[in-house]
């Protein structure tokens, strides 16, 4: 069976992450989100998949390759062209893509799932293929429950006791909403649906197409199927994402082993776990060391080829690839690399731009401080900043 | 850089003309702040409310003017008010929250030293 997804977008709303990673890349326990779709269309018998590429496609490409390594093929449809040897993206909208493919090779000769590359689900897809079949439905929506109060942040779907769409509301304010049903990305389309959509042009499902469809009254249909959908949608949406799935509220296959209880981690780590102060859930990259001293607080990820130093203290944070936590970093909530460092609620504290290189940095760095710099480093040193000495006795023992 | 300098009863306002304090300006706040513990005053707020970043010069200088009070052996304090949220966050993650108390406002400040 066939399926596409789509993996060009920019991921505006999930900077400064996505100003080195294409959304779908970003790592959830340090596997990219795309991999948990890739995973998910082999389990329901998906074994063609094309994925729409445009934004930092060489990050997708490169690591998901023809797809043998995840059970399927993968073929990529790239949005864009190169300029003076360079890629510049450029969309063509979510249905301008799937008609790009098909006038390419004529792909799309069955019923096909289409994807959005921005969210973890495990929707019931052979579910979901049988409904839209048994409605004889042309285009279906996976619809999803959402909380009243959520509802100006989707497109909001009204349907008749058949299932068949009657309106949509794109973002409602939640008194004026028709529905509580949101509309997932997530579609199962017949190939005659890419008929409607012009060549050559950008031309948007939810906004162009899905009006045609209702417009023309064609057999359109939407379903609520209970599901979980983690949509990664911004910058705070990833952290809590992480929070819930290391809570264990969407299950996963942790990578890894459980070196200590509710304890995860990846090979070659260098730590003494006698002599930190670690509560789970957490997850360690591989080849991370974490230092005598250090504490860690889940739900938390720290990832690959880090370094926690003595004195550090991180609670429920995820803490990105080569990315050095200082002596004197106290992280609450947060999203830290070497490159930037989010709240929770998605605001931004520019560390290395204001020379905090001394307090979260690249593994990799190799620095020198300016006065500026060793003047805050050796106050940060003395004992009137540094922890109560108490602290020690919460390490953990074995 | 524009620093105003004032007196409310027994306490010194110092409040750098935002929206940054980084290293162009760090220079002439620590000098201010040395400048009026040379000159005798002891307890001093420094005012952030339009400081919307404070890179780690203008921290440095915010340190070195508070070692150079405790050294002297003065009585007093440097103290924060109107402490933005991005530069709070910057003080929670080295810790030096622990270090500068901060005011919501330049009279909860005044108030928080003894007249």
């Amino acid at each position: 069976m066939k399926a596409v997804i789509l993996a060009g977008g920019k991921g505006t709303r999930v900077r400064p992450i996505t100003e080195t990673i294409p959304k779908p890349m970003i790592p959830i326990i340090n596997k990219p989100i795309l991999e948990f779709l890739i995973e998910l269309l082999r389990q329901h018998g998906f074994n063609q998949i094309m994925i729409t590429t445009s934004y930092l496609a060489w990050d997708i490409e490169s690591y998901f390759r023809e797809g043998s390594r995840f059970g399927v093929h993968i073929g990529y449809s790239y949005e864009g062209y190169y300029k003076d040897g360079a890629p510049v993206p450029e969309g063509i909208g979510s249905a301008g893509g799937l008609k790009k493919i098909q006038e390419a090779s004529g792909f799309f000769d069955e019923t096909f799932v289409v994807l959005c590359g921005d969210a973890i689900i495990d929707l019931d897809l052979t579910r979901a293929l049988e409904m839209h079949r048994r409605a004889k439905a042309l285009a279906t929506i996976v619809l999803k429950e959402v909380p009243k109060k959520d509802l100006s942040r989707f497109g909001i779907v009204e349907t008749a006791p058949d299932g068949r769409i009657l309106q949509f509301q794109e973002k409602p304010s939640p008194d004026r909403a028709v529905s509580t049903l949101a509309n997932t990305g997530i579609y199962v389309f017949e190939p005659e649906v890419l008929d409607l959509i012009p060549s050559n042009r950008t031309f948007d499902i939810g906004g162009e197409l899905f009006p045609l469809l209702a417009e023309r009254k064609l057999p359109f249909f939407g379903f609520a199927i209970p599901f979980s959908w983690i949509d990664i949608g911004c910058t705070s949406a990833y952290w809590q994402a992480t929070q819930m799935i290391m809570r264990g509220e969407f299950k996963i296959d942790m990578p890894g082993r459980e070196v200590r209880p509710n304890v995860w981690g990846g090979i070659n780590l260098d730590i003494d776990f006698r002599s930190i102060d670690i509560q789970g859930p957490v997850y360690i990259g591989s080849s991370t060391r974490i230092e005598p001293g250090a504490m860690i607080h889940g739900p938390t990820v720290v990832g690959r080829n880090c370094l926690v130093e003595t004195g550090a203290r991180i609670d429920a944070c995820i803490v990105g690839d080569y990315t050095r936590v200082s002596s004197f970093a106290d992280l609450h909530e947060k999203i830290v690399s070497g490159r930037f460092c989010v709240d929770s609620n998605g605001t931004q504290v520019d560390l290395a731009g204001g020379g905090y290189t001394f307090v979260i940095d690249d593994t990799r760095e190799r620095r020198a401080w300016t006065a500026d710099q060793q003047v805050l480093i050796d106050f940060l040193r003395s004992p009137e900043v540094r922890d109560d000495p108490k602290e020690c006795d919460t390490l953990t023992s074995e | 850089m524009q620093i105003d300098i004032s007196q409310r009863g027994n306490a010194t306002i110092v409040a750098p003309e935002g929206p940054r304090l980084d290293a162009e300006v760090a220079g002439d706040f620590r000098a201010a702040l040395l400048g009026l513990i040379e000159g005798g005053k002891g307890n001093l707020i420094v005012n952030l409310d339009g400081v919307d970043f404070i890179d780690s010069s203008g921290l440095g200088a915010l340190v070195s003017a508070l070692k150079h009070l405790k050294q002297s052996g003065r009585q007093g304090d440097i103290r924060l008010a109107h402490v933005k949220p991005p530069v709070q966050s910057v003080l929670e993650i080295i810790r030096l929250h622990r270090v500068f108390s901060r005011y919501g406002s330049v009279d909860e400040a005044v108030k928080s030293y003894p007249s």
